[in-house]
């Protein structure tokens, strides 16, 4: 994925310490910039997509460790906490809103290590009873430059003695060697975004193949990390029903169920006007071929019904195939779409925080250390601020 | 330059690459000329001591339509080396000065201008035009020139605004659809037409001028309705939500209710149930509708809030 010959460095005002000097054994330093703001470089002339052969490393500006910034309507969201140490992405999925709604054009990562778990660090401190579920996967692909920059290192050690929260790694690489030494204390799960053979060559461009990331998935299980599926985007076309299930069935061959802390599903979506600029970007696609609709936070989404005749099928594959103790939610689903496959809904976006701690206190003996309380969940004291494009 | 008048038999009508006009007959036109003549005079090129039209094309074809060719033409004629692109743009907007130019005339002149002209940076001819200068945009310029008779004369008949031709220009060939122009659909109808037929076409891999063919011979109607053919298009392309709004409607048939109640559901489908409408105009439909609600409660119920299994 990464060709060493391919990728320069930008190192703006500002960026030092061992993430910088990672970079530097792997790439040269096109530029050093005076700069200490990337949406600085390139005034008043963005480029229509990401620069995908410079690295830009920078110190951190504002907040980055926040709240999942979810969806309006009323679909429910998890309360997950992101935390954007890095943006952008290599990769070149059809469907991923980072092609096409930019502030700052390259692929970004915030050398200031100690800034950024501070910042964490204060957050979690403000509702100790609480445990946070965080993650470096909402803004970038976690762990698609990591091999040469090992920023997520420094995370899963902070995880790794931080008692109330959990570290999460998405990414649909197959990059995790580096990762295989740590000491990680069974505090960071290493969590795969999962489709079909058929939809990963047709959609997700420069990704691994899922054979590759089922072989990283065997590696992480041997090296003891809790692992999380995402079924997501989920995608509708003609022979989707065979192909899921022969994913399924390959997925649980290399992930022990006692492993994975949970798995996501959520069908496609995306703003309308993304509609255009998909197909400009990917003529060939077929990906707006189902019924969309537009949904209650405004994004297009399949129709209701189609949706839940997907997510019907995929739930029932992988309780059959991966038993019924997992973890399965929805990724921005309303409580009806909840109750029609799953028979039950969280009443809240707290509860469904609750229902995790909860899981993950019974499945992980340990994780927590003591049995977590609903009311601490009900009340979500930072206000959601959507990072709306 | 210099305003003199020439016979109409003298000017050469047949150098096209100067035109920007989608199309010539303009019978209004011609009857104010009937009426009043000719007062504003036309722009001739003077090339080998002959004069060539370069502005005023409509007024020339309506001339050699209904007048004699002896008929003297009030011209300015102009020498090669006064012929700038400026000069020949002021020439254009000075044909836009109430801002009636439809887009594709516009686009026309642009192209035309392009051709004619060696032009470094044509950003002012795009701006004084008022044409987007955009990559998307760029895409489709050329295209324009070059679709069929029959949508140039309809983009130009109802002034079609550049966002609304861009999308279905880029939607797909508009060669393969130029019978959706005899069905007469409003502007928004004919977009939403022209995207589904697109994605069809996509979904199914058919032709789009296929696709429209079989249904055109399947809808039994005659005249066929523009709005026949938008459902019959809507079902094809949307077929879950078409059965989903037909069950709701075979739902409440069901229920057998008076002839003033009707249903609505969310359109996307998002919200589970529907919504029952009636229509009262009286004490007595008051009563009709009280007594079929207590009838039916249950049912009723169950159509107001639950989502129907397709």
């Amino acid at each position: 994925m990464t060709n060493k010959n391919k990728k320069s460095l930008i190192v703006l005002n500002g960026a030092q310490g061992e993430i910088l000097q990672q970079f530097k054994r792997f790439y040269h330093v096109e530029n050093l910039i005076s700069a200490s703001n990337p949406e600085d470089l390139l005034p008043g002339n963005k480029p229509e997509h990401v620069i995908k052969n410079k690295i830009l490393l920078s110190k951190s500006r504002g907040q980055i460790f926040k709240p999942c910034p979810g969806t309006s309507g009323e679909y429910l969201c998890c309360n997950y906490w992101v935390l954007n140490q890095s943006m952008n992405c290599p990769f070149n999925c059809s469907y991923c809103i980072l092609q096409y709604y930019l502030n700052n054009p390259y692929l970004t990562v915030f050398t200031d290590t100690e800034q950024i778990i501070a910042q964490i660090r204060d957050r979690m401190a403000c509702e100790p009873r609480r445990f946070f579920r965080i993650g470096t996967g909402e803004l970038a692909d976690s762990l698609a430059l990591n091999e040469e920059g090992h920023f997520a290192q420094p995370l899963i050690r902070f995880a790794a003695h931080t008692p109330n929260m959990i570290l999460e790694l998405k990414t649909k690489s197959d990059r995790i060697q580096s990762l295989l030494q740590e000491n990680h204390k069974g505090k960071t799960i290493l969590a795969w975004s999962i489709n079909p053979p058929a939809v990963i060559a047709a959609e997700e461009h420069g990704t691994a193949s899922l054979i590759r990331r089922l072989n990283a998935v065997k590696l992480a299980v041997r090296a003891g990390y809790k692992l999380a599926f995402h079924f997501d985007p989920i995608l509708d076309y003609p022979s989707w029903k065979k192909d899921y299930e022969t994913t399924i069935q390959q997925l649980f061959l290399v992930a022990p169920s006692s492993q994975i802390a949970w798995i996501s599903m959520g069908t496609l979506r995306f703003p309308p006007d993304m509609k255009e600029k998909i197909l400009n970007r990917f003529p060939a696609t077929q990906l707006l071929n189902p019924e969309m609709v537009r949904g209650m936070d405004g994004k297009l989404r399949y129709f209701k019904p189609l949706r839940i005749h997907l997510y019907r099928h995929i739930y029932q594959l992988l309780r059959k195939y991966g038993g019924p103790d997992l973890f399965i939610y929805f990724c921005m689903e309303d409580p009806e779409t909840w109750r029609a496959v799953m028979d039950k809904a969280p009443d809240s976006n707290g509860e469904l925080d609750y229902w995790f701690a909860r899981h993950l206190y019974h499945h992980f003996p340990g994780l927590l250390t003591e049995p977590p309380r609903l009311n601490d969940y009900l009340h979500f004291n930072t206000p959601r601020h959507r990072d709306q494009p | 330059m210099e305003l003199m008048h020439i016979p109409l038999e003298q000017i050469q009508i047949q150098n096209s690459h100067f035109r920007y006009r989608t199309h010539l007959t303009d019978e209004k036109l011609a009857q104010t000329m009937k009426n009043s003549g000719i007062c504003d005079p036309v722009y001739l090129l003077i090339r080998d001591k002959s004069p060539s039209i370069i502005d005023g094309f409509k007024r020339i074809h309506v001339l050699s339509e209904h007048f004699p060719s002896s008929f003297p033409v009030p011209a300015v004629t102009l020498k090669e080396k006064e012929l700038t692109w400026k000069t020949h743009l002021a020439l254009v907007l000075n044909q836009d000065t109430r801002g009636t130019l439809p887009f594709i005339e516009k686009v026309w002149a642009y192209q035309m201008l392009k051709k004619n002209y060696a032009i470094r940076d044509d950003s002012e001819i795009l701006r004084a035009l008022n044409l987007p200068d955009r990559p998307d945009y760029h895409k489709i310029y050329p295209q324009l020139t070059r679709i069929p008779q029959e949508w140039i004369r309809f983009f130009t008949d109802h002034l079609v605004p550049g966002r609304r031709i861009k999308t279905m220009v880029e939607a797909i060939d508009l060669k393969s659809c130029t019978s959706l122009l005899n069905v007469v659909p409003g502007l928004n109808r004919l977009e939403q037409m022209i995207i589904m037929l697109s994605e069809i076409e996509k979904r199914e891999k058919l032709p789009a001028a296929k696709i429209l063919q079989n249904l055109l011979i399947d809808i039994q109607e005659e005249p066929i309705r523009s709005e026949t053919l938008f459902l019959r298009l809507r079902e094809i392309r949307f077929p879950l939500r078409s059965k989903y709004e037909k069950k709701l409607d075979d739902a409440l048939k069901a229920l057998h209710p008076p002839p003033f109640v009707s249903t609505q559901c969310d359109k996307n489908g998002e919200r589970p149930g529907a919504e029952i409408f009636a229509n009262i105009q009286s004490p007595k439909d008051s009563e009709e509708f009280l007594s079929w609600f207590e009838k039916k409660k249950d049912s009723i119920n169950t159509l107001l809030n639950e989502r129907l299994e397709l």
